[in-house]
């Protein structure tokens, strides 16, 4: 069985350096990257094979469209959040954020970038 | 007596007087009538009879017709009414008298013929005898009766004054018997009109009308005392009350007067009837121009119309109103004031009038708008901060967070590069800019957060936590570290910033404590103010000197020894931290022998 993993995040250095950590890792077979929320909603909402469903997805807060916040409303209705671990990043360290990200239960935990790949594994 | 009783005195006395007299002078008068009206007749009887007498006798003394005389003389004898009757025989010569006959019979001469009897001289009848030849008189005397008369009348004299005099004296008595009780009543009702209820009354118990009209009086008189005394006590709490009232009244419009708030009076149509002179100052007015005026006279096209419509509405049920409303004054003059209204209502809850007292906020509202631009400034300027703040934690983060991964990266991939200065110094400060961008947006973030959301927090909990993470590196430095903190203690903060601040100081102490001390040690203890708990953090390392770094202290980036991990960034931290919990932080050092940092920290109260 093929791992996965998902990053979404708009910031192409970010998805950039995130990937080489990953790959880095050899945990992964497969790297799926959206660069908008309402993209990875649309892409992950179409996947019908749980075992196709991304173990882990990097959630990046500050992006266009629709934003983290607006992914993680959307999806905490939808079934393919139970097979998934979510991980909140983002560069800003603002308390508020890491409270309101923090208080969804489909959320795992709250990381700062620069990401460190050992906290989910 | 009803009759008498209506005789007064005064009519009553004269009266009786006129009755003695008049009694007097008939007792007086009528005996002596009486008398002459007797010898009146005595004398005529008796002059006819001497005339028939006379005529009968044809005179000779010595003849029979003496007859005539004789019964003359009898007649006089049987009625006793003569003292006496004497026939004298009188020489014509007028050289001798004789008695001829007479009655009684031995009388003398001398007592015939004295001057006060009374005689009948019949001069017709002349007599003729051998031996005498003279005239005949019959002399009688009827002093009898007036002796009587005469005898009688003083007796009758004194019995008449003494009987007067008595009956003066009687009636005198009587008539006061009647007239002293009538008197006292009067002089006793004179003085209860007057005003006099104390007079002690004279009358007796008396059975008749006029002592149940004194009874009368006496019940009139106790109810007049005991109304009187009711009155005066009414009178005298009345008198205090006004008295009292007066000197409140007094001191009230004092207090109107001279207050510096302004005082206006309306009537219940709200037309002013008084007003202060404070209001006269503040509005340029003259009493008169606004006495009878309204006070809508202040008012003008900047006064608010929904403060004008909430005081209408409040008054419209007679309730008293609070506004703050703007006025303008004779010459333009604009002011604030806060205007307390309240209606006058008497005791039938009916409205006779209003009482405004208005006080001078002008410049306090002044103040208020300077205040305001201040704070929406403050605001303002706060919002910028959080801007910042923001922008330092979003954008400038994330750049920097990627050149440091980028670099890392660089590194782990191209290993040869691990040696290069440029790859490694590359590095460093990427690494170093995230690390100052970190504490920046933190600080930024804990000014814009002053005062949040504070939790209650058990210090001496905290502490002992702090204590137990730095435990290894007490032991390292060989530092014993005592907690004094009264485990009840309870602080209002948040948990991150005061495990913050305990940990700072804490490892501050370690690293500067003092290696050429035996005892090394740390001393955490409270000393307490009414309204901070203060956290005391004492140790006995090498000191810092204050009059060189004193102020510099709690600045960023600045250390003051060159000790290895010394990056001066922690007190700056803490500061800012006590600070946005509502506290502060103070040193107190000595150069070689020891510091103590002083964390003020909100009480929690309840």
């Amino acid at each position: 069985m093929s791992r996965r993993i998902c990053i979404i995040d708009d910031d192409p250095i970010c998805v950039f350096t995130t990937k080489i950590i990953i790959e880095a890792s050899n945990q992964f077979d497969d790297i799926l990257i959206y660069s908008s929320g309402i993209d990875a909603f649309e892409e992950l909402s179409k996947i019908q094979d749980k075992d196709l469903f991304p173990e882990i997805i990097i959630l990046d807060i500050n992006m266009p469209i629709w934003d983290g916040w607006d992914f993680l409303n959307e999806s905490i209705a939808h079934p393919f959040v139970s097979n998934a671990r979510i991980f909140v990043v983002s560069s800003s360290n603002d308390p508020e954020d890491i409270m309101k990200a923090k208080s969804y239960s489909i959320v795992e935990d709250f990381i700062l970038k620069p990401v460190d790949i050992s906290r989910f594994l | 007596m009803k009759f008498i009783r209506k005789i007064s005195f005064k009519i009553w006395f004269p009266f009786s007087l006129c009755l003695v007299l008049l009694m007097a002078f008939i007792a007086f008068y009528y005996p002596r009538k009486l008398q002459e009206l007797y010898v009146n007749s005595k004398k005529a009887e008796l002059s006819q009879l001497a005339k028939t007498v006379a005529l009968g006798v044809e005179l000779s003394l010595s003849s029979d017709d003496f007859v005539g005389l004789k019964k003359t003389i009898d007649f006089a004898a049987a009625n006793h009414d003569f003292d006496f009757v004497a026939v004298v025989v009188k020489d014509s010569l007028g050289s001798g008298s004789e008695i001829l006959t007479s009655y009684p019979a031995d009388i003398e001469l001398q007592k015939v013929t004295s001057r006060d009897t009374l005689s009948y001289v019949y001069e017709s009848a002349p007599v003729s005898t051998e031996s005498f030849k003279g005239e005949i008189v019959l002399r009688y005397s009827n002093n009898r009766l007036s002796d009587l008369i005469t005898e009688i009348e003083r007796p009758v004299y004194w019995t008449i004054f003494i009987f007067g005099t008595l009956s003066l004296i009687a009636f005198y008595f009587f008539a006061r018997g009647i007239s002293n009780p009538i008197q006292n009543l009067i002089q006793f009702t004179n003085h209860l009109s007057s005003g006099d209820f104390e007079v002690k009354s004279k009358f007796k118990n008396k059975s008749d009308e006029l002592g149940e009209l004194a009874d009368a009086i006496l019940i009139l008189q106790s109810n007049l005392k005991s109304g009187k005394q009711r009155n005066q006590e009414l009178t005298e709490g009345l008198e205090n009350e006004i008295r009292l009232r007066t000197v409140e009244l007094e001191r009230l419009s004092l207090v109107a007067k001279t207050t510096t708030n302004s005082v206006i009076i309306t009537d219940e149509n709200k037309k002013i009837q008084w007003v202060n002179d404070s209001l006269l100052k503040l509005s340029g007015y003259s009493r008169e121009e606004i006495v009878g005026n309204y006070p809508n006279m202040f008012q003008f096209e900047k006064t608010d119309p929904d403060t004008l419509a909430y005081i209408k509405e409040k008054l419209f049920v007679n309730e008293p109103v609070s506004a703050e409303i703007l006025n303008r004054g004779k010459f333009g003059n604009e002011y604030w004031l806060v205007l307390n209204i309240v209606p006058l209502l008497d005791s039938d809850k009916k409205l006779y009038g209003y009482i405004a007292i208005e006080t001078d906020i002008t410049d306090k509202k002044k103040y208020e708008e300077e205040q305001k631009l201040l704070f929406e400034l403050t605001q303002s300027q706060n919002l910028r901060l959080k801007n910042f703040a923001h922008i330092v934690s979003h954008n400038l983060r994330s750049h920097s967070a990627n050149i440091q991964v980028l670099s890392k990266i660089l590194i782990e991939k191209h290993p040869e590069l691990a040696s290069d200065d440029f790859a490694k110094h590359i590095q460093t400060s990427s690494e170093n800019l995230l690390e100052t961008i970190d504490h920046l947006s933190e600080v930024a973030l804990m000014l814009t957060n002053k005062q949040g959301h504070l939790e209650v927090i058990n210090l001496s909990t905290k502490a002992n936590k702090a204590i137990g993470s730095i435990t290894a590196l007490a032991d390292g430095a060989n530092v014993n570290i005592i907690n004094e903190i009264n485990s009840s203690t309870r602080i209002l903060g948040l948990t991150a910033y005061v495990e913050s601040i305990l940990l700072n100081l804490l490892t501050n102490a370690i690293k500067y404590s003092d290696d050429s001390k035996p005892n090394k040690f740390i001393r955490l203890y409270e000393e307490n103010t009414p309204e901070y708990v203060v956290l005391c953090v004492q140790d006995n390392g090498i000191g810092v000197d204050l009059e060189k770094h004193g102020r510099k202290i709690f600045g960023m980036y600045k250390t003051f020894h060159r000790h290895p991990d010394s990056r001066g960034i922690g007190l700056f931290m803490s500061k800012n931290q006590a600070e946005a919990l509502g506290g502060n932080i103070e040193i107190q050092s000595e150069v070689g022998v020891g510091t103590i940092f002083k964390v003020y920290f909100k009480f929690e109260n309840e």
